[in-house]
């Protein structure tokens, strides 16, 4: 599908990065559309913060082409800098200044800082912004890292892996913050490699894995396909063929007084029929996100 | 000192700043009160003046009892310019592939600054900070000449320091350029400061073998101090040599840096 380019904020051409043999990205396309919160998934060393890089134009591609708001990521540098907000995934802040000073001193260098809106982001956030960044754990650079992102409104906001190193309650925060930017209208592009935050945040979400982007989907479309992997120890009599056949429910297995197996979408049925026993523990797990793209991209996919 | 990043640049500086002030200042100072014990000593003049190698040694004086002598071949010729040295390539080490080590240049970049405009604003910064260390030098050397009686002229002083600035920037320029273009710290440190090693063997010890004299016209120490700028003045020749290769070293910082990826 091809959009205007009004309405395209990111388009990426055939983006290949190769440092000598290693090939880090290999022909990626995404289209990220305007007011969108586009998820950029895939596991560590998959290929993100090289993307995002590229993006940023921190490193140069060694083939294709990527634009932002139209224009190419090379020549239109400055001004591309100047529309949107960065949260690098490995980064650092200068360990003689506050994050008072850090953020005075990012503002003067792009202008237009909405600083009431800075103050209360500091203060939902809980960041301290009054010590040398020397003393501060990793969270809490996190936070000013998030503010500064978001300081100036800016059109479009990148960020590479932002919730590491933050706590729960201040994820929920993280998360209202991409909710209000999208509901102004504006555009944000985040790598993961969380699928429930994918889940919570995204609209869509395009998933690389060896460099190379799989699949770009609707997170919804996805959500669908997640399955849970429940395992329940029974102290009764029971049979797999109880569970077999139930709606939703797959990969049946049983060793001694203990039952597994894969629930996509409502678990109601196997839970109904698993409350006919006696339970002495039930445990779930979320499958992993690269289990549930291989499940439906096997076979044309080759390791990296 | 947070609007830009030349600024942010300086202010970096300023604590470290002081204590490099503060030393040349008092070093200075107790060098020149050391000086009446030599005025009147002109045997030292003739050991300096028989022997090549001390002379080499001494930065190419002969007198010690003069005060121009004197501070040249305790001050000028040797200690200071390798004292600015170590300050600049500090500080040209720390511009780029500083930033780079930190993983600072990350943020820094993401703002809507070109890399070009980046490079030059702290480049400026390192220029400023080096003018004021060789500030240090000048205030202490008026300073020192007018309580010890060293007769010091204060324009050839002004000429003298005007020529430890431009060897300063000089040496800044030749570890930005290392910088820019590798991004490695340590690389930056260790070809820097060969060059600079270098640079001090080829002018005092390279014209003590005939064959090999040329070799001082490669050293910026020749440009620095050759003619002696503070019994002399400054040539003006020898000042433009040092802004040319400052100036090309900066194109030449700009060029690598803009065209490579961030050591990131």
């Amino acid at each position: 599908m091809s959009l205007d380019d009004s309405d395209v904020v990111i388009r990426t051409d055939k983006l290949t990065k190769r440092y000598g043999d290693v090939a880090a990205v290999t022909d990626a396309d995404i289209e990220v559309r305007r007011g969108e919160v586009f998820g950029y998934l895939g596991p560590n060393g998959a290929g993100k913060s090289t993307t995002i890089r590229m993006l940023m134009d921190h490193i140069r591609p060694t083939g294709g082409s990527a634009t932002v708001f139209g224009m190419d990521t090379r020549e239109g540098s400055v001004s591309i800098k100047g529309r949107l907000g960065y949260l690098p995934g490995e980064f650092s802040l200068y360990d003689n200044m506050t994050g008072d000073e850090l953020l005075e001193f990012m503002g003067n260098l792009r202008g237009g800082v909405d600083w009431d809106y800075t103050r209360e982001l500091a203060d939902r956030l809980d960041a301290n912004l009054g010590r040398n960044f020397s003393q501060l754990s990793r969270g809490n650079k996190q936070k000013v890292g998030l503010i500064q992102a978001f300081m100036h409104r800016p059109e479009l906001i990148v960020l590479d892996e932002p919730t590491g190193g933050l706590d729960p309650l201040v994820q929920q925060t993280f998360y209202e913050m991409i909710e209000e930017v999208k509901a102004e209208g504006r555009t944000v592009f985040f790598s993961s490699h969380i699928l429930p935050e994918v889940e919570r945040v995204c609209d869509r979400v395009a998933f690389i894995r060896g460099g190379r982007i799989i699949a770009t989907e609707n997170v919804s479309d996805i959500v669908q396909r997640a399955f849970h992997r429940f395992e329940a120890h029974v102290a009764d009599d029971f049979s797999a063929s109880e569970f077999e056949g139930l709606p939703g429910v797959a990969a049946v297995s049983v060793s001694d007084d203990v039952i597994t197996f894969d629930v996509i979408g409502s678990p109601d049925a196997a839970v109904k029929t698993l409350a006919r026993h006696d339970v002495t523990k039930l445990f779930t797990h979320e499958s992993a996100l690269e289990e549930i793209f291989m499940a439906y991209y096997s076979g044309d996919e080759q390791d990296a | 000192m947070l609007n830009n990043i030349f600024l942010k640049s300086l202010r970096d500086q300023r604590r470290s700043m002081l204590w490099w002030e503060l030393g040349i200042i008092i070093v200075s100072l107790i060098t020149c009160a050391t000086y009446p014990s030599f005025k009147d000593n002109t045997q030292l003049d003739d050991v300096l003046g028989d022997s090549e190698i001390l002379k080499a040694l001494s930065g190419g004086f002969e007198s010690l009892s003069s005060g121009e002598g004197f501070v040249n071949t305790q001050l000028l010729a040797v200690f200071m310019p390798v004292l600015v040295m170590i300050f600049v390539i500090r500080l040209g080490t720390n511009t780029i592939a500083g930033e780079e080590r930190d993983a600072t240049i990350d943020i820094l970049l993401a703002n809507p600054v070109s890399r070009v405009s980046a490079l030059a604003q702290k480049f400026g910064a390192l220029i400023v900070s080096s003018l004021a260390l060789v500030g240090a030098v000048w205030v202490s050397l008026l300073a020192g000449s007018a309580l010890f009686d060293m007769g010091l002229d204060f324009w050839r002083v002004t000429q003298a320091c005007v020529s430890l600035a431009l060897f300063a920037w000089a040496f800044g320029a030749v570890a930005l350029a290392v910088g820019s273009a590798t991004g490695k710290t340590g690389t930056t440190f260790a070809v820097t400061s060969a060059v600079g090693v270098a640079a001090y063997l080829m002018y005092t010890f390279a014209p003590l073998v005939d064959s090999l004299e040329s070799l001082k016209y490669l050293s910026l120490f020749y440009y620095y101090i050759a003619v002696d700028p503070l019994a002399n003045g400054i040539s003006v020749a020898h000042a433009l040599v040092m802004a040319a290769v400052t100036g090309a070293l900066f194109g030449v910082s700009a060029y690598t840096f803009d065209r490579r990826d961030l050591a990131i």
